[in-house]
């Protein structure tokens, strides 16, 4: 694996992981494991997160106070860092959900209906 | 904000990630050591995201910085040589232009120091002469200004010199002469006291004066008590009425201030005029075309109210009103040498840049393998470019740090010259601006010189370099080229700035080489005026001088004391019309003109002025004797090419007066640079103080030739005047070498202009033929008139 190769793909999930890990937050506060399982879960296993890159997002989003986190203790009685959604991060959720379904729809109107091309 | 998050914090989280994931896999049946190594895999690089948190969390470059900075100290002080050659040259380039900004920011730059000084404008008359730089029509201008036009206020000033009595010792003092207006436009107010009121700026009115701050201090001990005292000036009482800010100094040099007092009748009939300056106050909402609107009003009121005096002064038809920004007109003479010199150092600093770039390459060339290493090891490209950089900052930091020293160095023997070579020229300081101008130069330097080498030192393949196979001298092609770019401009500036600075010493040599026409060793100067009401009648005034000259020729040491015009730019004569007798009448307007100057029969000998025929002006040649006079042998090429001039008699009486006053021609004299050793040598004649006279002797000039060290007779000539008159001071006191050399400065300045004289300067010496005539007399203190055109030719000295 070259590095080239990981750069170009960390660059394509950046802003869609920032909007998933918001997502997620917005059911109620889960540490770092539990949101990369969720978005897998929930993505029916399409999705996988690469958790190397999910750490750094995760503290992108902290620094700009779109969650917030603190030291608590997993439903397995381990220690484990629990992320919140701060009300500008429900705010940003709002901002970005709309604009990704905008490009979704945008990106399926030009590719047409399914089996076209 | 909240508490920075260590990095450990960060470790205990992606542990904890870990573990978690564990978890799942061991629910699904793994074995303990199963489920965490698929919890590792699945993770993917642990390492790589730590450094990607670090590297968030931090200024990487600053990181990066620091390193480079320890490795490029340590590589400096590898090659100490090197290193100081380097420096050095930037320390030359960043001191030149260091030094020459805080000249163009204190000249051109800096704003004045009035309250609004954009709305102060300096107002001149123009006409088919040219420039005049004056303004005489004060009162016409002054009530036809109203509230709501666009000039608010004007003043009127001038320059004088007065003698300051009744102290322990007599003194020479500037004296700035100005209306009572001229604070109220500038907006100047008084530290202590008041300024002018209108009733005190009229003819006859009890004299009142203002106090500069250096002489309050100086003469004062800085005693607000004496605001109110009475001093005496030109011996007469004046009142002191205030004590002027510290800043404040304008008539430049001025001492202090006393009313203009203008006669109104006469000032405003253009007869027996006053020639002044003014400055005026614009409204704050005027435009500079509302501005010359206003002024095109002004001047076709003025020219209307006396339309018989424009028209027998026919060149006032074109009389015109004009204004200048202050700050420019103050400064105007000296932009276009400014603007030379910031060339000739922007140059200066490029060839600095371009010998450092190829020091860099050279080096950089040596350092392939280092550098090829460095990137076959994954150093990024931008890293190696940011390490060579910041070796190039490095430098031409310490350049820069040398070279405001060296700034500071060429300041303070600016400002050291500034009262001889350089008149006119405000105190230079090197301020914040000019540091952070230095620092900003320093830096754009350092990338400039730094940055082709660094991206040329990328210009080759790791490869080759590390099996050795491209080992040739001057590396690869990339940088040869460069290399070759570099030496050339190189050359080419460097030739440019040699060639100005090669004309800059040859016209600078030519005047060092050149024989002045006297012998300027062991010879004192000094001037005298003589003021008040004993020294009105020219027999007093020659009594004195008489008494004077004798007394110093028994000082010790002295060979012989005389009087006339001090040379090498020191005073000049008068200049005016002739005649030569039987000879037809010339055209009007265009009678020869000659310079003449009133000496004392010494006069030559003391000057060491050789005799080339006839013979000299005796002291028989006094009283009722027949008028004698020697002239030059400029005045023989000009008038009697190829003629034996000696007893042809000249005259300088106007054509319809009775008595002539011829004057014979007794014996010609050789040449002197009178006005300076860069001026041509005029034609002269020279009359004898005992003879007929003119402008008599209030003003006048000792020139004392001694055995040895003439400035060590200046206390015994003090004393000396003070015995006779202790209320007359004798001032100026210099020797005539001192002067010769002062007399050079202006040159060295205006040389870089042109090769030689530059344009300017014929402009005004245009003026001082016209001005003369032009304000035939201009009151009491000078009738000739001349003294404002020397000091307008002065002041374009330094042009």
């Amino acid at each position: 694996m070259s590095t080239r190769e990981e750069i170009e793909r960390l660059t394509l999930l950046q802003g869609t992981l920032d909007l998933l890990i918001l997502r997620t937050l917005a059911l109620g506060p889960q540490h770092g494991q539990g949101i990369a399982r969720a978005i897998q879960d929930s993505s029916g296993e399409e999705l996988l997160v690469e958790h190397g890159a999910l750490y750094p997002a995760l503290q992108r989003l902290e620094a700009r106070e779109w969650i917030s986190a603190e030291w608590g203790v997993s439903g397995n009685n381990r220690k484990a860092r629990f992320y919140t959604l701060t009300k500008t991060g429900r705010k940003q959720l709002a901002v970005e959900t709309s604009r990704w379904r905008r490009l979704a729809g945008a990106i399926g109107r030009v590719l047409g209906p399914e089996g076209a091309s | 904000m909240k508490r920075k998050r260590g990095s450990g914090d960060f470790f205990f989280e992606l542990e904890a990630h870990i573990r978690l994931e564990a978890d799942r896999y061991r629910e699904k049946g793994l074995s303990e050591e199963e489920a965490l190594a698929a919890a590792r895999r699945g993770f993917g690089n642990l390492t790589r995201t730590q450094e990607r948190f670090y590297e968030s969390r931090r200024w990487l470059w600053w990181d990066s910085l620091h390193q480079d900075l320890r490795f490029a100290v340590r590589l400096l002080t590898k090659t100490p040589g090197w290193s100081v050659i380097a420096a050095l040259t930037v320390a030359l380039g960043i001191g030149a232009a260091a030094a020459m900004f805080s000249i163009v920011n204190t000249v051109l730059l800096r704003p004045l120091p009035f309250p609004h000084p954009a709305q102060l404008y300096s107002v001149l008359e123009t006409t088919k002469f040219g420039e005049m730089g004056l303004a005489p029509d004060y009162f016409t201008i002054r009530e036809n200004l109203s509230s709501n036009s666009a000039i608010r206020d004007m003043g009127a000033f001038d320059s004088s010199g007065v003698n300051w009595t009744g102290a322990d010792q007599a003194e020479r003092l500037v004296a700035g002469q100005v209306t009572a207006s001229f604070f109220s436009t500038l907006r100047v107010q008084p530290v202590y006291g008041r300024t002018f009121l209108p009733q005190e700026d009229k003819p006859g009115a009890d004299k009142v004066v203002l106090l500069s701050y250096s002489l309050w201090q100086r003469r004062f001990g800085g005693n607000s008590a004496i605001v109110g005292q009475k001093i005496r000036l030109d011996r007469a009482i004046a009142q002191v009425v205030g004590i002027m800010p510290r800043w404040f100094d304008y008539p430049q040099g001025s001492d202090l201030w006393i009313p203009l007092a203008l006669d109104e009748a006469q000032q405003r009939q253009r007869r027996a005029m006053r020639i002044v300056d003014m400055v005026a106050r614009a409204n704050p909402s005027a435009t500079p075309s509302d501005i010359n609107q206003e002024l095109n009003r002004l001047t076709a009121l003025v020219t209307n109210e006396y339309p018989e005096t424009y028209k027998r002064q026919g060149f006032l038809q074109t009389i015109k009103f004009v204004s200048q920004p202050l700050q420019q007109h103050l400064t105007g003479d000296m932009r276009p040498a400014l603007l030379v010199f910031s060339g000739a150092v922007a140059l200066m600093l490029m060839i600095v840049c371009f010998t450092v770039a190829n020091l860099m390459l050279a080096r950089a060339t040596s350092r392939r393998r280092e550098i090829a290493v460095r990137v076959a090891l994954g150093s990024p490209r931008r890293r190696i470019v940011g390490q060579l950089l910041t070796e190039s900052l490095l430098i031409s930091l310490l350049g820069g740090g040398i070279g405001l020293g060296l700034a500071m160095f060429a300041i303070r023997a600016l400002n050291a010259m500034r009262q001889t070579a350089l008149a006119g020229l405000p105190e230079v300081a090197i301020d914040s601006s000019t540091a952070i101008f230095a620092l900003l130069v320093t830096v754009l330097t350092g990338v400039a010189f730094g940055l082709a080498p660094a991206l040329g030192s990328l210009g080759f393949g790791v490869r080759e370099v590390l099996q050795g196979e491209s080992r040739t001298a001057s590396g690869g092609a990339g940088v040869r080229r460069a290399r070759q770019i570099l030496v050339v401009a190189q050359l080419g500036l460097s030739l440019t700035l040699a060639i100005g600075a090669g004309l800059l010493a040859k016209s600078f040599y030519r005047l060092r080489i050149m024989d002045p026409g006297f012998n300027p060793a062991n010879v004192l100067t000094a001037r005298i005026n003589m003021t008040g009401p004993s020294y009105v009648s020219l027999d007093r005034q020659r009594e004195f001088m008489e008494a004077l000259l004798q007394q110093v020729r028994s000082l010790p040491g002295v060979e012989s004391a005389s009087v006339g015009a001090i040379p090498a730019g020191g005073t000049s004569g008068n200049r005016g019309v002739f005649i030569i007798e039987n000879r037809p009448l010339p055209p009007a307007g265009q009678a020869p003109l000659s310079d003449f100057i009133d000496v004392s029969a010494d006069y030559f000998r003391t000057l060491g002025v050789p005799l080339i025929e006839g013979r000299l002006l005796t002291p028989s040649d006094s009283g009722d004797a027949p008028l004698d006079v020697v002239i030059n042998q400029a005045f023989v090429r000009k008038f009697f090419p190829g003629e034996d001039p000696l007893g042809h008699r000249i005259s300088t009486k106007s054509l319809d007066s009775p008595d002539r006053g011829w004057a014979e021609i007794v014996g010609v004299v050789g040449d002197i640079h009178q006005a300076g050793l860069d001026r041509d040598v005029t034609p002269s004649f020279y009359r004898t103080i005992q003879q007929e006279h003119q402008s008599g002797l209030s003003r006048s000039n000792l020139l004392i030739r001694v055995s040895k060290d003439p400035a060590a007779l200046i206390p015994a000539l003090e004393r000396t005047v003070a015995g006779i008159d202790r209320d007359q001071p004798v001032y100026d006191a210099k020797t005539l070498e001192q002067r010769l050399a002062d007399s050079l400065g202006p040159r060295r300045f205006d040389a870089a202009l042109s090769g030689d004289r530059p344009l300017p300067r014929v402009d005004r010496s245009l003026r001082r033929h016209v001005l003369p005539s032009y304000a035939a007399n201009r009151g009491d203190r000078n009738p000739a008139g001349f003294g404002r055109a020397a000091r307008a030719s002065r002041r374009a000295d330094f042009a």
